[in-house]
């Protein structure tokens, strides 16, 4: 169950309505209504875009059904949006689940919410699209995989013109990423899939700075994990950080992206100690 | 002309990881060489902007400004979603340091005492150099999407 209801009659945001008057009944509202006028914000937040991003896109959205404006809190792990009418106030908390990065839904459902905003989709064909959207398939795996490695073989020649450093980490990047797309198939926690799969990474890079393949430490090593590395994570959570509404928003997400380095650079320690 | 000469590596590097980095995120293939341009452009404003003194705080708020108008320029003239930006900023960031950095902070209790003072000074700059790089990314692409509305609001 993703969604708790609960009108009271005698709740009064007061300052919120005399600001904006309400212009959509509340008689319309039922749980699932207010769910899915949540779900293009809450797939925004879910798949790496900025909480400025998802905050735009549950007002556009809302805009659709006529509503000048809502309580929201935002934050990670959860949403929950008040509207009131009148006497009447609704209330509706929807879970977020952990956060990883999925452009194309993120683009999606911000294209959903503008288009739904301009009043010519019903809720139906919103819940619809929505549905669609949350069913976007990443791409194959082995495809993301040599996307990884052609990630880890620029990134180590970003830091150093050593090409032999370029074979070591596209291999570890590989490899990794493998590890970590079969993990998340198997429903592994993003940290434990993280620690294994960049573990993998590092002591592939160890095995070749062992065998003499290359001589530059510190670049292999980084750049063989350097796939796993949660940037968007660290950049949009300085954006949430820089810009006020949504401060705590940002906090999290910095405190997440810092909790990632940390595994990866425990694996990086772990291989280094072994060389 | 030697000094763009000197970043263009560099800079095609970049614009390779950003744009295998957005196939990682799952970004549509057709919005993949708009990464990689971005990226190498962002790229070789800061190495470029580095060259001529800049700071590297300087340097990486004007290249990710750049970016962000960029990505932002090119999504109207196709079907794009600006949140390939992401990507493109990456190759900006200030990883290497933050790996450093973590690194140097495990490592720092088991330095010998002598080598402690410059153990706790290179954390301290290795941490600054993570925090300012990656707040001034931050202020780039806020202060290029305040632009970019305005001149939007003018059309």
């Amino acid at each position: 169950m993703r969604v708790q209801l609960r009108v009271t009659p005698d709740h009064r945001l007061a300052r919120k309505r005399v600001s904006s008057p309400l212009v959509w009944p509340m008689t319309d509202i039922d749980a699932t209504c207010l769910e899915h006028l949540l779900d293009p914000a809450v797939i925004v937040l879910e798949n790496g875009g900025t909480t400025m991003m998802a905050d735009r896109a549950l007002r556009q959205t809302l805009e659709g059904v006529g509503v000048r404006d809502a309580c929201v809190v935002w934050r990670l792990d959860n949403v929950t949006m008040t509207l009131a009418d009148g006497a009447q106030a609704a209330s509706c908390v929807r879970l977020v689940r952990p956060v990883g990065v999925n452009v194309a839904r993120v683009g999606e459902a911000a294209a959903l919410a503008q288009r739904f905003s301009q009043g010519s989709m019903s809720r139906e064909v919103l819940a619809r699209e929505v549905e669609r959207i949350r069913q976007i398939p990443t791409p194959n795996r082995w495809l993301v995989a040599l996307a990884a490695a052609i990630a880890c073989a620029a990134f180590s020649q970003i830091m150093t013109t050593d090409l032999s450093v370029l074979a070591v980490a596209a291999t570890a990047g590989a490899v990794g990423q493998a590890t970590r797309s079969q993990m998340q198939a198997w429903r592994i926690g993003r940290a434990t899939a993280a620690m294994i799969a960049s573990l993998a990474s590092a002591l592939i890079a160890t095995a070749a700075l062992r065998l003499g393949v290359t001589q530059a430490i510190g670049p292999a090593l980084i750049a063989s994990v350097i796939y796993a590395a949660p940037g968007v994570l660290l950049i949009t959570g300085y954006i949430d950080f820089t810009s006020e509404r949504f401060l705590f928003v940002g906090l999290q997400r910095l405190i997440d992206a810092g909790f990632l380095f940390l595994i990866l650079t425990q694996s990086v320690l772990i291989a280094d100690a072994l060389l | 002309m030697d000094a763009i000469l000197r970043a263009l590596p560099a800079s095609f590097w970049a614009g390779l990881f950003a744009a295998a980095m957005a196939f990682v995120f799952s970004a549509l293939p057709r919005s993949l060489p708009l990464c990689f341009v971005s990226g190498a452009a962002g790229r070789l404003t800061r190495d470029l902007l580095i060259a001529n003194g800049a700071t590297n705080e300087a340097a990486a708020l004007i290249a990710a400004a750049l970016v962000t108008v960029l990505v932002g320029v090119m999504v109207m003239k196709s079907e794009t979603s600006p949140i390939v930006m992401a990507s493109a900023l990456l190759p900006l960031g200030a990883a290497a340091p933050f790996f450093r950095a973590l690194a140097g902070f495990m490592r720092i209790g088991m330095a010998e005492e002598a080598q402690r003072a410059a153990a706790a000074d290179q954390l301290v700059v290795n941490l600054s150099t993570v925090f300012t790089t990656t707040l001034a990314i931050a202020f780039g692409v806020s202060l290029a999407q305040v632009v970019l509305g305005i001149s939007r609001g003018l059309r």
